[in-house]
């Protein structure tokens, strides 16, 4: 295999890399949703998701604070449905059977359920369906709160008004008659009593002294308005002491008798109790003006949210909604969000009902980042400055609030926008009238300024998981690139400084690589004036460049400003000039410490590489590392198979002509000697004879020798195959006991064979097993002295084992591991007694393996040994 | 008495074959492969024992051309090669060989072969 060696643990440490990035960006992720929990918290909703296939549901933890219920309460989306009032249910289905169907845009419903206590609550839920392609709604998500309270506010305006209409229809209570000339007042005894209005006292002048001084000009007005003409009748509301100390509201509708000239002499008229109807509709004034303001909160604050949620990429709709909507809720007032930018204050958004004093605001600003001024103070100390009336102010911030004096303002409130323990802003209103907040406001203003929080918070984390996903996705893609050219540096190089160019702005990416001379030379390089470039190379391996330099010190070099920046290395300095470069960054590319070269990005800009973009320079010089080493490794190994190729074919060839050669005059060698043995018997003293025997099975022992090294060698190379057929397995033992039986010294020896009763038919390359059994027998032939040799068949288990035990001399201990080796026996000097070509052990275990089997031995010294040949009943295919 | 043809470089397995064979066989030996064209050409042997890595022409090319030609091609050709090795046998019979022995000689196979070719 090409990929071995070094490279999986650099590819591992690149993987451990990504793994923890990839937990970085699903932390964020998290972050986000709970930034966006957060939000729905604002409005104290709890987020579900429901998958209407499955119907299955997912809530947000919020829903606990939402609706009471937590998301354990609320396993299944019936759990819910069936909290919902049964009065509701049709209203609640039908809804969403309109959505589904697509007739309405969003769902919405405003429902009752049954709260965890068991009393009942107005819950409201929106939703939107996700639909498939066919138009199918296949999940719904949205948010669902409780809105009792608003519920209670709605209510009580309901019966306020009521209370005004039954008031409308009060009654008459008195008549009067005022004779003008006379000055008579007469009243009925009804209006007298109702009044408590002594009889003494029925001139228009104690009327009139009755009347509330509030009131009395409005009355006089009505009355003389009448008089004049001007009015067609008197009609008008006031309030009268009652006499027992208290004041009724009246309704007094009169009409003037007119004499010839036009003269008012005599004015009739009647009085109307309306002090229930005035009583409602103050009341109901009050409940309007509450829920009007409640109202407006909320939709400024929904407003905000939704721009929020809308925006998830760009703060500054959010900030304009904030002072919109601020400017709705102050009058009189400019709302602005300032936002700290170095060692000052920069206004982000204004909003001023007059546009040439917000455009006279707006010029205030910056304002320094410093305690003196309001905005510093609120956001360097983190507290809200509040000024209720600037002359009455207490001596600091002089000079800002006479900045705000001077701008025709008398009331400021400065709400620090606080992100755990840092202001990242500051929420300001400015008043034209003195007066403090309301704790309502100041509730209010410290909503938005959370809500700007969040706004700036989202668009941080949006963009940092988006950065981070294009990272990864950059990263991910090189390793795609680095596994699939192991053959090749180029493409790698190539993605790399293509992600480079497209992540980091990158005007200029190269590649530089140390070569063989230690010089380095351009190993890729992306960006304009390659010529000039190219002509500065190759450079030397120190700090008197930025590749050499973040090589010799292994660690990035970072040049914010190559042109007047500290420390830039003169070379750098000619070479970013020459290309346009303002900014550089240098990134090692090290394998075990030994550096291999530099990456570099520059940009036409002065700026600082952020410590995101500098590790991801790392990982890219370690991916382009990676690649070099890989590449470097492939050649090698490409190297060494084809030297081991050559090398195997030299072996084969040597085999072949050894085997040649050795034949060629064994073939004298054992043809002569049969010759002589022949035709010379009779001849030849015995001696001689026995000698010529000797030869003879020298010569035989040498071809043994050559077949043997012949046969292990197509062993190793794999060229020997297994033939399987089916035999029964008794026979081919039977058959192996009677070859080997000359063999054994039979005065001495027994050769016993012990088969289990019924050895079963094997699916076996008959050969192979004959040559294996051979050999162990004919070892234990040759070894055992007296005694017995036993071989024994058994079965078990879908296996066979098959055992020759000898009453030999044994093996010792530390030979035991040896035999299968190839040219081994227990005792070197055995050979000469037993011959054998030391490789029968070594081809018996390589053919019982290559069938799926094993050879295993157990011995003693003195005590025999037991050779035990294990084979699958049926052969299964090459191992 | 039958006729055999004996290729073989070697002198002393020429020998070793002679010895074998010379009280049975009429025996023409050749030395390589051109001469064993010739010395088939003239004495028409009744059987060729051919050895493989001969010089000048080898066996395997000597066999290939015995058994182009029409006059020669029936006569049965025995290769006997140090040439062992797995293979060396399929690659003799691909040159039109009629059988095949290997070094060192085993007498009772040869004995054998030859009484299989010549039916005697």
């Amino acid at each position: 295999m090409a990929r071995s060696a070094g490279r999986p643990s650099a590819s591992r440490a690149s993987e451990v890399d990504l793994a923890k990035r990839l937990e970085r960006a699903e932390r964020r992720l998290r972050e986000v949703e709970e930034r966006y929990e957060i939000v729905m918290g604002a409005i104290n909703e709890g987020v579900y998701d429901w998958d209407i296939a499955k119907d299955s549901i997912y809530y947000s933890e919020r829903v606990q604070r939402a609706i009471g219920l937590s998301p354990e309460v609320l396993r299944t989306p019936e759990d819910w449905r069936s909290r919902i009032h049964p009065e509701d249910q049709p209203r609640y289905q039908a809804a969403f059977v309109a959505h589904f169907k697509g007739d309405t845009e969003r769902f919405e419903c405003d429902y009752r359920y049954r709260a965890l206590d068991g009393s009942w609550r107005w819950a409201r839920q929106h939703g939107i369906a996700l639909r498939d392609k066919s138009g199918r709604a296949t999940r719904m998500v949205g948010s669902t709160g409780d809105i009792t309270e608003l519920k209670h506010v709605e209510d009580s305006l309901r019966k306020s008004e009521e209370r005004y209409a039954l008031a409308t229809s009060a009654a008459v209570e008195g008549i009067y008659e005022w004779d003008v000339e006379t000055g008579k007042l007469f009243l009925t005894e009804r209006a007298k009593t109702f009044f408590s209005f002594p009889a003494e006292e029925s001139t228009p002048a104690a009327w009139n002294a009755r009347v509330h001084p509030e009131d009395f000009p409005g009355y006089r007005a009505a009355i003389v308005g009448h008089f004049k003409g001007r009015m067609p009748q008197v009609e008008h509301e006031y309030r009268i002491a009652d006499g027992r100390g208290g004041y009724k509201w009246i309704l007094e509708r009169g009409i003037g008798v007119r004499d010839a000239n036009g003269r008012v002499t005599k004015v009739v008229g009647a009085l109307s109790d309306i002090t229930q109807r005035k009583r409602a509709e103050i009341e109901l004034r009050r409940a309007r003006d509450q829920a009007q303001e409640a109202l407006e909160q909320q939709m400024a604050t929904a407003e905000i949210l939704r721009v929020i949620s809308s925006s998830p990429t760009d703060t500054q709709p959010v900030f304009e909604a904030i002072v919109r909507s601020g400017l709705k809720l102050f009058a009189n007032a400019a709302v602005a969000v300032a936002l700290p930018d170095g060692d000052e204050v920069r206004v982000a958004a204004i909003a001023e009902s007059d546009p040439e004093r917000a455009a006279a605001w707006r010029g205030r600003f910056p304002f320094p980042l410093t305690r003196e001024y309001m905005h510093g103070a609120a956001i360097l100390d983190r507290r809200l400055i509040d000024i209720p009336d600037a002359q009455q102010a207490d001596g600091e911030f002089e000079r800002g609030i006479r900045n705000f004096i001077a701008s025709g303002y008398r009331a400021a409130t400065f709400m620090p926008m606080l992100l755990g323990d840092v202001a990242v802003g500051c929420l300001t209103v400015l008043r034209r009238l003195p007066g403090p907040l309301s704790d309502k406001q100041l509730a209010l203003l410290r909503t938005f300024a959370d809500q700007a929080v969040i706004a700036i918070e989202n668009v941080r984390l949006f963009n940092e998981t988006r950065e981070s996903l294009e990272q990864q996705k950059a990263s991910g893609e090189v390793l795609t690139v680095i596994s699939s050219s192991i053959a090749d540096t180029a493409p790698v190089f190539d993605k790399i400084l293509e992600s480079c160019e497209r992540l980091f702005e990158g005007r200029i990416v190269g590649l530089n690589l140390v070569g063989e001379d230690g010089r380095l030379h351009i190993g890729a390089y992306h960006g304009a004036h390659r010529e000039e470039f190219e002509r500065i190379f190759p450079l030397p391996v120190t700090s008197e460049t930025g590749s050499g330099l973040s090589i010799v010190e292994r660690r990035v070099i970072h040049y914010p400003d190559a042109e007047h920046g500290e420390g830039v290395p003169a070379l750098t300095r000619q070479g970013c000039r020459t290309i346009g470069v303002k900014s550089v960054i240098f990134a090692p590319m090290l394998w075990e410490g030994r550096g291999m070269g530099a990456i570099f990005v520059g940009r036409d800009h002065v700026s600082s590489f952020s410590e995101r973009e500098i590790a991801l320079l790392k990982t890219f010089a370690d991916q382009a590392a990676i690649a070099i080493e890989n590449l470097r490794l492939f050649n090698e190994i490409q190297e060494k198979s084809r030297q081991l190729e050559i090398a195997s074919r030299h072996k084969s060839e040597f085999l072949a002509n050894m085997s040649h050669e050795l034949r060629t005059p064994l073939n004298a060698v054992i043809g002569f000697t049969r010759i002589v043995m022949r035709r010379s018997q009779e001849r030849l003293e015995p001696l001689q004879y026995e000698n010529l025997e000797k030869i003879l099975a020298s010569g035989q022992h040498l071809l043994a020798l050559i077949n043997s090294i012949l046969d292990l060698s197509k062993i190793e190379a794999g060229r020997i195959e297994v033939h399987p057929g089916h035999i029964g397995l008794a026979q081919v033992l039977e058959q192996c006991a009677r070859t080997v039986e000359p063999l054994v010294k039979a005065e001495a020896v027994r050769l016993v064979k012990e088969f289990d009763p019924g050895l079963p038919e094997m699916y076996v390359d008959a050969e192979k097993l004959r040559q294996i059994v051979i050999n162990l027998l004919s070892n234990a032939a040759k070894f055992t002295e007296r005694g017995s040799i036993r071989l024994q068949g058994r079965v078990a288990n879908g296996s066979v084992a098959i055992a020759v035990a000898d009453t030999g001399a044994g093996i010792p201990a530390d030979k035991l591991g040896l035999i299968f080796e190839e040219f081994e026996q227990a005792d070197a000097s055995s050979t000469r007694v037993h011959g054998g070509t030391g490789l029968g052990l070594t081809i018996a275990r390589r053919l019982a393996r290559l069938m799926g089997g094993d050879i295993a031995v157990q011995s003693t010294l003195g005590g025999g040994s037991t050779f035990t040949l294990t084979l699958p009943l049926h052969y299964g295919g090459p191992a | 008495m039958k006729t055999i043809l004996i290729v073989e470089d070697v002198a002393l397995n020429r020998e070793l074959l002679v010895q074998l064979l010379g009280d049975d066989y009429r025996l023409v030996l050749a030395a390589d492969g051109e001469a064993a064209l010739e010395r088939a050409a003239e004495a028409k042997p009744d059987l060729i024992l051919m050895d493989l890595s001969l010089p000048h022409m080898d066996g395997w090319e000597a066999t290939r051309r015995l058994k182009a030609d029409e006059r020669l091609a029936r006569i049965p050709v025995i290769v006997i090669s140090a040439h062992a090795m797995r293979g060396d046998e399929d690659r003799a019979r691909t040159c039109g060989c009629d059988d095949f022995l290997t070094k060192p000689i085993d007498e009772t196979l040869l004995f054998q072969k030859l009484e299989k070719h010549l039916g005697d």
